[in-house]
């Protein structure tokens, strides 16, 4: 018998002619790890809290889920908050109470547990967590990924069968969101637990899924293990459902001719295998390939020099003696850790936070000089979260009081306007409210009244955490049009991929200076953990090829000349 | 921490606190008084070698001396006229008075001090937890709200900097406009995300049982209870002594002589025996590590 069955389960949302979800039918065994992929607003959430009766929408459903062969309506409340356990989406804000030990006894406090059960499973999961050096600390100082790791471990607490996760690491980095997923993978191989995980990003979750589920406008589209679901997206090929495999399918699927479901690799080790014998080696030296072409002048707009910045009297330097020049239509990337400061150095390099020591130049000129309103005009700054910019109730409101507001200082301010809201495609949300808008919506509506200003150099803050992949391209083509009209950009990431593939020179911050800039090949092909999978499979290789367009772009050469020689 | 006084149960602690500031409140005897503001500054340093202190204590000092300055211009009750300011008399009462009233004000606040270090909040709800179970889980869940506005409003006010919304310059009227928007936006984007905070409760059974556990835990041992008694005993000798009128001290409308006979002898002894508890404590504490 199957842990969780769904017939049938359909779902609508109040006054919504569009139904949410249509006839799902999947069943999921106990001890299973199930992926749930697809386009954000393709029903994932909807999905996942209609087995968690407690949070269930209000809406019209159809079709019925059995958990553990009784109707999910008829078990007991205590049963159904005990052993389906939910972890949702943003860390922050998931959490209830003060302390590390207040949040972790939340949970069974409610269930009326007693004072020595209680103390026996703190304990015991602190251990399994290592939490005992937080367990007083004030929540406010944990980072990212410490909080979602004490959601995890205060949903166990109540030792549920079955865990529900939504999008559980799209706000943490790379690192953290590694960690957190081997948390989960443990928890499945050593207490069997049922794990159902929805995710859009792909690369990591693959290698760990039994079962992967892919949506598309509240269908199920496809549904089997990640080999044979990888087999039947390429095999029926939808483009846009490709963006969402792990990019060693997407390289292997290229390169191969005739697919084999068995052959597909999942993950970097299965493609070291696989791929390296069908990439001939002897072009392979020419590194110049995969430098991409960008047209900057050599004259530095924003210059900063030995700039030291800290937050308190006392506390230590985050910013140390960094030097750093951009140049003109340059498309720099800063990568580096959690906390290493990177946000700081945005702030910094806009004018809105004074460095203690050391000075930032803009064309020349003393930042903290020019004028504050012509200096926020030039240097357009995003920050990480969209929400701290919205004041007003429409989209369309937002632009135009923006415009207003600028409409002295910048000529031509309606024509810009329009500009904007087609190229961020803003018409069809125009009088939608920013708050409703997805995580995507609300990054282009911030950028988009950023931009009315017609800064210089645009400074964007993680602007891809959380998107997915449709949006991500959507992303990319909008900076691509932004370059071409000769805007600086400067972007602060963790999205390894995506830098590889569109920056023209990245750096690292570490240690409170820039310790390395280099054009993405060079940059990353250095590195040996923290560069893109593509090159950590291909590397033996092509030691310079970041993304797999690089390897296509090599290898079709490569085919086009055995082809000629063929011929002759 | 925990050690020392601290490692008491959290209510002598708290009984010791609440009787403290009372009596300095109604007694108005000024060697009571500086015994008092003596033994807590002592206890401050002895918690944590007055560091907590170093940080307030100039202003605390400031309002101190305020109140000694302050008050002879006010007040001008008292027969022993000292001199005229502006034709108001400035008298000796006055001044005694402000000087016994600044000691009973530092003695709270230094006292508060050291409360502070000793009555954590995880303390303060167990001790509330059991007699208001539902406030003690609001206030908890707003002491989590403090750290993660505060944060949010700077972000706000950063980002809003950029855009003309600026609370440091412009006029009076402009500043206080610019600071409402930055409410505005603090207060619907915070509601929008309690939202999520409502989901994740319920999703861990919060209302599913009528009567919620409390983890907090403290047991009184023997240590606790005796700690109990000699603060009830000591502090209930200190009032009866001060109803039979052993610590009067009278200010206005004459000022008394300052006598040491049996009466105030054994009024005092009663105060040290009741002031050095938490000194005391500290002190067994420390031979153990001499």
């Amino acid at each position: 018998m199957a842990l969780i069955d769904i017939h049938n389960l359909s779902f609508s949302y109040p006054n919504s002619t569009q139904r949410a979800l249509k006839n799902v039918n999947f069943s999921v065994q106990a001890g299973e790890i199930v992926v749930i992929c697809g386009p954000s607003g393709c029903g994932k959430t909807t999905l996942i809290s209609q087995l968690k009766r407690e949070i269930r929408p209000e809406g019209k459903s159809g079709g019925k889920i059995f958990y553990q062969g009784k109707s999910i309506n008829h078990i007991s409340e205590k049963q159904a908050a005990r052993e389906i356990g939910m972890v949702f989406q943003d860390p922050e804000h998931q959490i209830v109470l003060d302390t590390v030990l207040h949040e972790l006894a939340f949970a069974m406090e409610n269930m009326g547990y007693d004072i020595r059960t209680m103390k026996k499973r703190i304990g015991e999961m602190c251990n399994f967590f290592g939490l005992e050096k937080m367990l007083n600390k004030p929540v406010s100082e944990l980072s990212g990924g410490e909080k979602q790791i004490l959601n995890l471990a205060s949903v166990l607490l109540l030792q549920p069968k079955v865990l529900l996760l939504d999008e559980p690491t799209s706000q943490l980095d790379p690192v953290a969101a590694k960690q957190f997923l081997q948390m989960v993978y443990r928890l499945n191989r050593e207490l069997s637990m049922t794990i159902i995980l929805s995710e859009h990003r792909l690369e990591d979750v693959f290698p760990l899924a039994d079962k992967v589920i892919f949506m598309e406008k509240g269908e199920v589209k496809h549904i089997g293990n990640p080999k044979s679901i990888s087999f039947d997206i390429l095999m029926s090929k939808d483009a846009p459902m490709n963006n969402y495999l792990p990019s060693v399918v997407r390289m292997y699927s290229y390169l191969k001719k005739d697919i084999k479901e068995a052959e597909i690799p999942v993950d970097v080790r299965e493609a070291k295998k696989v791929i390296c014998d069908l990439i001939v080696e002897n072009q392979a030296k020419n590194n110049g390939d995969f430098e991409k072409c960008f047209n900057f002048s050599e004259k530095p707009i924003i210059k900063m020099i030995n700039v030291s910045f800290r937050y308190e009297r006392d506390s230590p330097n985050i910013l140390n003696k960094l030097s750093l020049d951009i140049c003109s239509g340059e498309f720099l990337t800063i990568l580096g850790g959690n906390g290493a400061g990177k946000s700081t150095l945005l702030q910094v390099m806009a004018g809105i936070k004074k460095p203690q020591r050391g000075k930032v130049y803009f064309n020349g000129q003393d930042i903290l000089r020019i004028e504050e309103e012509e200096r926020y005009s030039k240097i357009g700054y995003l920050a990480q979260n969209p929400m701290l910019y919205f004041i007003y109730e429409t989209v369309e409101e937002e632009l135009y009081r923006r415009a207003e507001m600028l409409k002295t200082r910048v000529e031509g301010i309606n024509g810009l306007l329009k500009e904007y809201v087609d190229l961020f495609s803003l018409e069809p949300l125009m009088k939608r409210h920013p708050y409703d808008l997805s995580g995507g919506e609300k990054q282009k509506l911030a950028m988009a009244t950023v931009l009315l200003s017609k800064p210089q150099v645009l400074l964007l803050d993680e602007p891809t955490k959380g998107l997915d992949p449709t949006f991500k391209i959507s992303f990319k083509n909008i900076l691509d049009k932004l370059i071409k009209t000769g805007i600086t950009i400067v972007m602060v990431s963790h999205d390894i991929e995506f830098v590889a593939a569109n920056a023209s020179s990245c750096a690292l911050l570490f240690n409170g200076e820039i310790t390395n800039k280099d054009t993405p090949p060079n940059f990353f092909s250095e590195n040996y953990f923290y560069t893109t999978a593509v090159n950590r499979t291909v590397r033996g290789k092509l030691p310079k090829a970041i993304t797999f367009e690089d390897v296509i772009k090599v290898c079709k050469r490569e085919r086009h000349i055995m082809a000629k020689s063929a011929s002759c | 921490m925990n050690r020392g006084f601290a490692s008491l149960h959290p209510a002598p602690c708290f009984l010791y606190y609440v009787s403290l500031v009372i009596l300095v409140m109604i007694i108005y005897h000024p060697m009571f008084l500086f015994l008092a503001l003596c033994s807590q500054v002592m206890l401050n340093i002895m918690q944590d070698g007055g560091k907590r202190l170093k940080e307030s204590i100039k202003y605390y000092i400031f309002l101190g001396f305020l109140i000694v300055l302050v008050n002879p211009f006010i007040s001008h009750r008292g027969r022993t006229i000292l001199f005229y300011f502006f034709d108001n008399p400035v008298t000796l009462e006055a001044v005694i008075y402000g000087i016994v009233m600044m000691m009973s004000l530092l003695t709270v606040l230094i006292a508060f001090v050291s409360y502070n270090l000793v009555i954590t909040p995880d303390k303060f709800m167990f001790l509330f937890s059991s007699i208001f179970p539902k406030t003690a889980f609001i206030c908890m869940m707003a002491m989590r709200f403090v750290p993660v506005l505060k944060k949010r409003s700077q972000d706000i006010a950063l980002v809003q900097k950029t855009r003309g919304t600026d609370t440091s310059t412009g006029s009076f009227i402009q500043r206080v406009k610019n600071g409402m928007q930055i409410m505005i936006i603090l207060i619907t984007w915070s509601l929008e995300e309690a939202i999520i905070t409502s989901r994740s409760m319920r999703a861990r059974g919060y209302g599913i049982t009528k009567n919620r556990s409390s983890y907090f835990d403290y047991k009184m041992t023997k240590r606790d209870w005796a700690t109990l008694a000699v603060i009830v005993l000591s502090c209930g000798n200190l009032l009866y002594f001060w109803r039979q009128g052993l610590g009067h001290f009278q200010i206005y409308p004459e000022l008394s002589a300052l006598t040491l006979d049996i009466n105030i002898g054994l009024f005092l002894v009663a105060s040290f025996i009741y002031l050095a508890i938490p000194v005391a404590i500290e002190g067994v504490e420390r031979l153990i590590w001499l």
